[in-house]
């Protein structure tokens, strides 16, 4: 780990220019260390998921068809069965 | 009785589905082509209670596929009730050693329509010795600075992308990437410090793709620890884009299950 002592705001900036990640302009320093906690604290809170992206969650699954099946005989039940790439709960398909 | 499966876990030499399930969904796509369904990978089935085909849904569309959910109950008949399992979260935490940080972090496209309107989400374990590289050894003074392990860094990064097809977040697609800490303050011990990075990779959106576009984000965070103690992290996208597409990522420390 690299660790330094004095503040290298302009090694750091240098570094991202050298990147080309700030073609057209830079957030770094626009966002002042006064403000950043509180920044990151609400943009963080902000962007997690609202219930009205979570009503997949409102709905009572099993994640294998054995114990699907199993349930379905038990309780006389028919079965809604969806086969999926990814992983479909996480967003991530 | 709603059921979900991923396909990987069924399909893939590595998988996790056990043979036995693995058996039971080539006995549905045997009995599903034999009753002449539109048998296929992605699939919304409609299965008997003893677990034989009945119907294919299309699940990518809402009308017909209420309309093949009624046709369903009124074959069926199925008794009003409660669920015969809890609902719950579906995307929690992974059960981790109690001494391990567990990230959680959402990615989301700016765009809209069908799964672009739902976020992405990981879950990202850190065990102690990944996360004791977050932290600087010694004392630490306002104004300080440290690059944070670059190794650890890159198991966060890797994830900083929209919502695609493909999910292979491979290590090796992440070409450029910086996450540098600076203390803030340190009070009773306690160090607040900035993040301030960027992580540049090519990511493809189909799986199996050549076609990988151009990723960039820059990143703005807080890290607040106690030295030797588990770190709370935040970080946040100031600025992402993945090919033409906007997008924006927060990651946070969640609590999580331990492990035994």
């Amino acid at each position: 780990m690299i660790q330094r002592t004095r503040p290298s705001r302009a090694a750091l900036i240098l570094g991202l220019l050298l990147a080309g990640v700030v073609a057209t302009s830079c957030s770094i320093g626009t966002i002042s260390d006064v403000r950043v906690v509180r920044w990151v604290e609400q943009t963080v809170a902000e962007r997690q998921p609202p219930a009205e992206d979570k009503r997949f969650d409102e709905i009572a699954w099993v994640t294998d068809i054995r114990t699907a099946i199993a349930l379905g005989k038990e309780y006389d039940r028919p079965i809604v069965l969806y086969t999926g790439d990814g992983r479909i709960n996480t967003g991530r398909c | 009785m709603c059921a979900y499966i991923v396909n990987e876990e069924y399909y893939s030499k590595n998988g996790g589905a056990p043979p036995e399930e693995r058996a039971e969904l080539q006995r549905l796509q045997q009995e599903g082509v034999a009753k002449k369904l539109d048998v296929g990978m992605v699939r919304a089935w409609v299965l008997t209670p003893d677990g034989h085909p009945y119907d294919m849904l299309d699940g990518a569309k809402v009308g017909p596929t209420l309309a093949g959910l009624q046709r369903a109950v009124e074959h069926f008949k199925p008794r009003p009730g409660q669920p015969v399992v809890p609902p719950g979260p579906q995307s929690a935490p992974p059960a981790a050693p109690a001494d391990a940080i567990t990230l959680h972090l959402v990615a989301r496209g700016n765009d809209r329509g069908s799964w672009g309107e739902f976020p992405a989400e990981n879950w990202i374990v850190l065990p102690r010795e990944d996360w004791s590289k977050l932290l600087p050894t010694g004392d630490v003074n306002p104004g300080q600075w440290w690059e944070l392990d670059r190794g650890v860094s890159a198991k966060i990064l890797t994830y900083f992308y929209p919502q695609t097809e493909n999910n292979d977040a491979r290590l090796d697609r992440i070409e450029k990437y910086l996450l540098i800490a600076r203390a803030l303050t340190v009070k009773d011990g306690v160090v607040t410090a900035r993040i301030d990075g960027y992580v540049m990779m090519h990511h493809v959106f189909y799986p199996g793709r050549k076609d990988a576009q151009p990723l960039g984000a820059e990143v703005v965070g807080v890290m607040t620890f106690a030295p030797g103690k588990p770190p709370s992290l935040e970080l946040a996208t100031t600025k992402a884009m993945h090919g033409q597409r906007w997008f924006t990522v927060a990651v946070r420390t969640v609590p999580h299950a331990t492990t035994r």
